[in-house]
């Protein structure tokens, strides 16, 4: 008869799982920033205090806060149940951001935490002391402990809020010849700081604001569409109704390069960062997910770097769209792609039609035409090729001494005395005739002729 | 008007649109535009509610339709699983569902 023996991982082999998930430093932070947003948190803080022997990294959040309960309810490992649905506006899904997150970049994990009306409370996940006990033994510290704590920003006069504390950084990613750590965690925070204002740039303006800050420098957001920029356009919408509320997804044309101004340009990775992040951005509850790429959908091209799908989906969709631990990255259902495929041929036309636009063509006269490109902010005055003249002439002269001609006109337009014709006009625009100048060429002309005509 | 049975009318309607998950804004709005003709007083409210009840319930199309059973109402929640599916493209589930509906009130018209 079967029976059933206790499997249950090693605490010491397990976490060296959980730290190995996959994040990256500003997702990992960007994983415990959820939280403080679900907290309903309006100003959220990130700090590498300096002065210690060893770097850490603290994220301070203003929110609802943690009673002693449910701190170590929240501090277990999957706490909650992913199945379950959630409210909208809460980023969280697995229950293990804070732990897996953390993990994935300290080996030791601190939350203090201020729920209203209650007192401050903390606990500690250690890794070297789970690996040396081989038990998962969370250390949680009287009240007396946690005001002494050297780290300590969350005051006892907030009324609610949660700190964040990671210790023994293993994100620094240290070798023999790295520089040393402040000038890594600088590098890393301002990597960082571009993350976060690109990820909750919809956090960061309009009704539900939340102030975000790393060493109190101020983040302002990364709008991935430049929808402000002079040269936007904005494409089709659609609302599609499903479980939970609606997938709503807009389409977006950026501005041509030239059109865009240098530091938004800067803050969006240059050029090579508009051709590389084309196509899909994926939001959920309004956090950006997937920042670019077209999943497959289309081809990245450089005529469509212009092209920006945005989709926003309610976080009731996780399951179909098969969320990740670390939410960033997702799998679009079949369904859903059918629908994306209606709405990526507009921007990505119209991102060709950007690029390939030469500006707008003005006739000066029935001899010359005035070329304005907008893109390279350039004028040029070009020969009209649909002069009648002209073009008889074409239609009666052989195939050789047509190429001749053309040559001959390009170098007429580009060898136009442009300066030469601006100052005389700016000096003594009325002594300027032109009237006699065609008489006055064949005269010259037919004396050159008759000249070799006598010498031959 | 029993306002109940509207509301399993647009149930049934959103399953023969809604097949995979979702229903596309022609769609809803298709289905919405005939609900609004046949019965001027439905309110938006209810017709919101009726669809986002329908994307939390199990009941298959044959329950909703076992439901509308007795109302005389069959060519109009056939035209309106017909018109409203193919707002935006008559995909093979859709139809499917389509011919469903058709086939359990068919016997019944």
């Amino acid at each position: 008869m079967s029976h059933f023996a206790d499997a249950s991982p090693d605490p010491k082999s397990h976490i060296k799982t959980l730290m190995r998930i996959g994040y990256t430093m500003p997702s990992a932070v960007s994983d415990i920033l959820d939280n403080s947003i679900t907290a309903n948190a309006k100003n959220i803080e990130i700090h590498s205090l300096p002065g210690f022997k060893e770097p850490n990294i603290s994220i301070l959040d203003d929110g609802d806060g943690m009673s002693p309960e449910e701190l170590i309810q929240n501090m277990k490992i999957g706490c909650k149940d992913p199945s379950d649905d959630r409210e909208r506006g809460d980023l969280g899904r697995f229950g293990s951001g804070l732990k897996t997150a953390s993990f994935s970049q300290a080996r030791k994990l601190t939350v203090i935490s201020k729920k209203e009306g209650e007192p401050l409370c903390a606990a500690v996940w250690d890794i070297d002391r789970i690996e040396s006990e081989n038990a998962w033994c969370l250390e949680i510290l009287d009240e007396n402990e946690v005001k002494a704590h050297p780290l300590l920003l969350l005051g006892s006069k907030k009324e609610s809020g949660t700190q964040v504390i990671w210790e023994k950084l293993s994100c620094l990613n240290k070798t023999n010849h790295s520089l040393d750590d402040e000038t890594i965690m600088a590098s890393n925070l301002s990597e960082l700081g571009n993350y976060i204002s690109l990820h909750f740039h919809k956090f960061m303006d309009g009704k539900n604001k939340r102030n975000f800050s790393i060493n109190n420098a101020q983040l302002q957001s990364i709008d991935p569409f430049m929808t402000r920029s002079p040269g936007y356009q904005e494409g089709r919408s659609e609302k599609l109704r499903c479980k939970g509320g609606y997938i709503e997804i807009n389409t977006h044309v950026l501005p041509h390069f030239k059109r865009m101004e240098t530091i938004p340009l800067e803050r969006l990775g240059g050029a090579n960062g508009i051709v590389q992040n084309q196509g899909l951005y994926i939001y959920r509850e309004n956090r950006l997910i997937n920042a670019g790429g077209w999943l497959g959908l289309a081809k990245t091209s450089q005529l469509g770097a212009l092209a920006r799908v945005e989709v926003n989906v309610p976080s009731s969709l996780d399951q179909e769209w098969a969320t990740d631990v670390k939410k960033s990255s997702l799998q679009l259902p079949p369904r859903i792609k059918k629908e994306l495929r209606k709405f990526l041929a507009d921007p990505i036309k119209r991102s060709k039609r950007v690029y390939t636009y030469r500006g707008k063509q003005d006739k000066a006269n029935k001899y010359w035409n005035i070329q304005e490109n907008e893109n390279d902010k350039t004028i040029s005055y070009q020969i009209s090729a649909e002069n009648d003249f002209l073009i008889d002439i074409f239609r009666v002269i052989p195939k050789e001494q047509k190429s001749q001609l053309i040559k001959y006109l390009g170098q007429l337009a580009e060898n136009l005395p442009l300066n030469h014709i601006y100052e005389k006009m700016s000096e003594s625009p009325r002594d300027i005739d032109q009237e006699s100048v065609t008489d006055a060429l064949l005269e010259a002309i037919m004396s050159r002729v008759f000249e070799e005509e006598i010498n031959e | 008007m029993e306002i109940e049975i509207v509301d399993f009318i647009v149930k049934v309607a959103a399953c023969v649109c809604g097949k995979d998950g979702i229903i596309s804004q022609a769609e809803e709005k298709a289905m919405l535009n005939l609900i609004i003709l046949e019965y001027p007083n439905y309110p938006l409210e209810r017709f919101n509610q009726a669809l986002d009840e329908f994307f939390d319930e199990t009941l298959q199309i044959e329950d909703y339709l076992h439901k509308l059973a007795r109302s005389g109402l069959n060519p109009f929640i056939i035209n309106i699983c017909e018109l409203s599916a193919s707002a935006d493209g008559l995909d093979i589930k859709e139809n499917i569902a389509l011919h469903k509906v058709k086939l359990i009130l068919g016997s019944e018209i």
